[in-house]
C-alpha cells in the first residue's frame, strides 16, 4: 500500500518536475517566470491527442511533431509577449504571462470543448508486478521518461555547443554577446525547449490524471516543486517535484484528506521562510 | 501648458480648484442614477463601487510600493466571512461589524506582510498565491464556523433602524465607503508615507539609504491594503448577502490585477477608471455579442479569453493603463499644436 502510494506519487512527482523544468529552464535564461507553463502542458496534450484520434497519426511520430509544433509555439510566444518587455519589471512579465495562461486555457475550451477526454493509452494496462508490489506500467513509464528526458537535457547543455551558448547567456549576456553569441536565438531556443519538456509532461500526465483543458491547473502545484528544489537549478526542478508527489501521497495517508490538496503549498511556504532559494538553487546578490 | 509649480499644489487633492466642481457633478448624477436607474443599474453601481475600493487597496500594494499579491481574493474572503459571521451568528450591528472585519483583514495582513521583507518579485507572488488556496481550504474545512462548502448568509444591514434591503438603498453604504476610503487613500499616499512606497518600489536600496524602514513601510502596505480589500470583502458579503469560496478565488485575485494594470499602477483615478471598466465588461461583452460571429459568440471561454487578451495587450502596450492614456492626450491637448 504504501509502497504503491510511493510509486504513484513518483510518477505525479515526476510530471511536477517537468512542468517545474520548464519554469526553471526559463528563469535561468531570462529571469523571466512564466505562469502560463501548465498551459503549454494543456496544449500538448491537446495537440498530441488530436494527432492520434482524430488524424490517426501512430503514437511516437505524434510524440515527435507534438514536440516540434509546442517548440515553434514557444518561440511565437517569447517572440510576440516577452521579446516586447525584455527591461520591463518583474511584475509586468508576471501579468503577461498570466493573462497568457487565462487566454490559451480559454481558446483550448473553445477548440477541445470543456469536456474531459480520453486520452489514448500509448502504453499496455496490464499490471505488472516487480518484487511483490503491483502497479499499473504507465508510472514506471512516467518515470523512465523524465529520466531520459532529464539525462537528454544534461548531455545537451553539457556538450553541445548550443547548450553550452545557452548556459553562457544565462549566466552573463553581455560577455556572451560579446563572444559572438545571439542572446535572442538564446532566449527563444529557451522558450521552444521550455515548450517541449512541457508537451512531453502534457503526453504523460493526460493518461495518467485527465485531459481537460483546466489541466493547466496542475502547473500551479509544480510552483512548489521549483520553490523547493530552486528557482535556477534543474536537478532541483525533479528533486522538488518528487518530493512534492510523493510527500503528498503520504500526506494523503497520514494526514486528513483535505490536507493533501494544500500540502505542497505548506510546504512551498515553509521553504519560503527558511530558506527561499530552496535546496540546489543558489542565492543571488543583486546589484544596485 | 501650465505646470505645478509649488510642493504644496503637487499635493493637493486635485491639482486645480474647478475640479472639486466636476466630481460634485458626478456625485449628483451618482445619487440621482443610483436611486433613479432601477435596481440592475444601481446593483452594477454598487459591485463598481465595491471593486474600487479593491482595486484601491491593491494598487496601494502592486502599483506604489511594487508589492505583486496573488491572493487578494483571501483578504476579501476574509473581510466577507467576518462581517457575515458577526452579524449573523453573534447578531454584532453592521456599523461595528464592517471596521471589525477592514481590521481582521488587515490584521492578517500584517502577518502575511512580514516575510514580504525577505521575499520579492516572483516569490512573493507564489507565496501569495498559496496563502489564497491555504485561506479558501481553511473555509471549506472550518465547517462549524464558515458553513464549510455549501457558503453562508448574510443579512442586509440595519442601521439605527433603518434597514439597506435594496441597491438603491444599500448604494449609500457602498458610496460613503469608498468616499472615505478615496479619501484616507489620497491622503496617506501624498504625505510622507505615500513618498516613501513610491520610493521602494523605485529602488529598495535608494530608500533604505534615505532612511526609509523597508520592513516596516512594506508591512504597513500590506495592512492597508488588506484593510480596503476587508472592507470591500464585507461590504461585497451584505451586498450579494450569500457566499462561498467560489467568490474568492485565484481567478478573482487575477481580475482585480487586471483591473490595476488596465486602470493604471501607481494612481488612484486609475484604481477607478480600471474597476469600472473591468466591472462593466461583462456588460460591454453581453451588448456586443449581437456583433460578433457565430462561431464564438455563445462560448463560454469567451469573457476569459477577452480579460488575457485585455491583460496581455495592456501590458505590452499601454502599462501606464487608462490613467496613463488619459494623461498623454490631455497633455496632447494642451500643447497644441506643439
Amino acid at each position: 500500500m504504501i509502497v504503491q502510494q510511493i510509486i504513484s506519487g513518483l510518477a505525479l512527482g515526476c510530471v511536477y518536475g517537468l512542468i517545474a523544468l520548464g519554469f526553471v529552464l526559463i528563469f535561468k535564461a531570462t529571469e523571466v517566470i512564466n505562469f502560463a507553463q501548465g498551459e503549454m502542458m494543456m496544449i500538448g496534450a491537446f495537440v498530441a491527442y488530436t494527432l492520434i484520434t482524430m488524424l490517426h497519426v501512430p503514437f511516437v511520430l505524434a510524440f515527435l511533431l507534438t514536440l516540434i509544433i509546442c517548440g515553434c509555439l514557444g518561440i511565437i510566444l517569447e517572440r510576440v509577449l516577452i521579446r516586447p518587455l525584455v527591461k520591463e519589471s518583474v511584475v509586468s512579465i508576471i501579468m503577461v504571462t498570466i493573462g497568457l495562461s487565462i487566454t490559451l486555457r480559454a481558446f483550448a475550451g473553445m477548440i477541445w470543448s470543456y469536456d474531459t477526454l480520453d486520452f489514448p493509452h500509448p502504453f499496455p494496462e496490464t499490471p505488472v508486478q516487480i518484487g511483490g508490489v503491483v502497479m499499473a506500467p504507465i508510472y514506471i513509464w512516467v518515470i523512465l521518461i523524465t529520466v531520459g528526458l532529464v539525462l537528454l537535457l544534461y548531455l545537451f547543455f553539457k556538450f553541445t555547443t548550443v547548450g553550452i551558448s545557452l548556459q553562457a547567456s544565462a549566466q552573463n549576456p553581455l560577455a556572451s554577446l560579446l563572444m559572438g553569441i545571439s542572446v535572442k536565438r538564446v532566449y527563444a531556443m529557451t522558450w521552444a525547449i521550455s515548450g517541449m519538456v512541457g508537451a512531453v509532461a502534457g503526453i504523460i500526465v493526460a493518461p495518467i490524471s485527465f485531459l481537460n483543458c483546466n489541466m493547466g491547473y496542475l502547473g500551479l502545484k509544480a510552483f512548489p516543486a521549483a520553490v523547493i528544489g530552486g528557482f535556477n537549478s534543474i536537478p532541483g526542478a525533479i528533486v522538488g517535484g518528487v518530493i512534492i508527489g510523493i510527500s503528498e501521497n503520504l500526506a494523503g495517508i497520514y494526514l486528513p484528506l483535505w490536507f493533501k490538496d494544500i500540502f505542497a503549498y505548506v510546504i512551498m511556504l515553509l521553504v519560503l521562510m527558511i530558506r527561499p532559494e530552496g535546496i540546489f538553487g543558489t542565492h543571488e546578490q543583486k546589484k544596485v | 501648458m501650465d505646470l505645478r509649480e509649488s510642493y504644496s499644489r503637487d499635493i493637493r487633492i486635485f491639482d486645480k480648484f474647478y475640479k472639486w466642481g466636476w466630481l460634485a457633478l458626478l456625485i449628483a448624477w451618482l445619487l440621482i442614477y443610483s436611486q433613479a436607474g432601477g435596481n440592475y443599474a444601481a446593483y452594477i453601481l454598487n459591485l463598481i463601487f465595491i471593486n474600487t475600493i479593491i482595486a484601491v487597496g491593491l494598487n496601494i500594494l502592486t502599483g506604489y510600493t511594487g508589492l505583486i499579491s496573488l491572493g487578494h481574493a483571501a483578504f476579501m474572503a476574509i473581510g466577507a466571512y467576518t462581517s457575515a459571521i458577526l452579524t449573523v451568528k453573534l447578531s454584532v450591528p453592521f456599523w461595528l461589524a464592517l471596521p471589525i472585519s477592514g481590521a481582521m483583514a488587515g490584521f492578517i495582513g500584517f502577518v502575511v506582510g512580514l516575510p514580504s521583507l525577505r521575499l520579492t518579485g516572483i516569490y512573493l507572488a507564489l507565496a501569495t498565491m498559496a496563502f489564497g488556496f491555504i485561506v479558501d481550504e481553511i473555509i471549506i474545512q472550518w465547517h462549524s464556523v464558515t458553513g464549510g462548502a455549501e457558503g453562508l448568509s448574510a443579512l442586509p444591514p440595519t442601521i439605527c433602524g433603518f434597514t439597506f434591503d435594496s441597491y438603491p438603498k444599500y448604494f449609500f453604504i457602498t458610496f460613503f465607503s469608498l468616499a472615505l476610503v478615496l479619501l484616507s487613500a489620497k491622503n496617506l499616499l501624498r504625505g510622507t508615507f505615500g513618498r516613501a512606497l513610491t520610493a521602494i518600489r523605485d529602488s529598495e536600496t535608494a530608500a533604505e539609504t534615505m532612511g526609509v524602514n523597508l520592513g516596516w513601510y512594506k508591512a504597513l502596505a500590506f495592512t492597508l491594503s488588506a484593510v480596503y480589500t476587508g472592507l470591500a470583502g464585507s461590504l461585497y458579503a451584505h451586498l450579494i448577502l450569500f457566499i462561498s469560496v467560489d467568490n474568492f478565488t485565484l481567478l478573482h485575485s487575477i481580475s482585480f490585477i487586471v483591473m490595476i494594470v488596465v486602470g493604471g499602477l501607481g494612481s488612484i483615478t486609475g484604481s477607478v477608471m480600471g474597476a469600472v471598466f473591468i466591472t462593466m465588461l461583462p456588460e460591454i461583452i453581453a451588448f456586443s455579442k449581437d456583433y460578433l460571429p457565430a462561431a464564438i459568440r455563445n462560448t463560454a471561454g469567451l469573457q476569459a479569453a477577452v480579460y488575457g487578451i485585455i491583460l496581455m495587450l495592456f501590458v505590452i502596450l499601454q502599462p501606464s493603463g487608462f490613467y496613463g492614456l488619459w494623461v498623454k492626450i490631455r497633455n496632447w491637448w494642451r500643447m497644441f499644436p506643439l
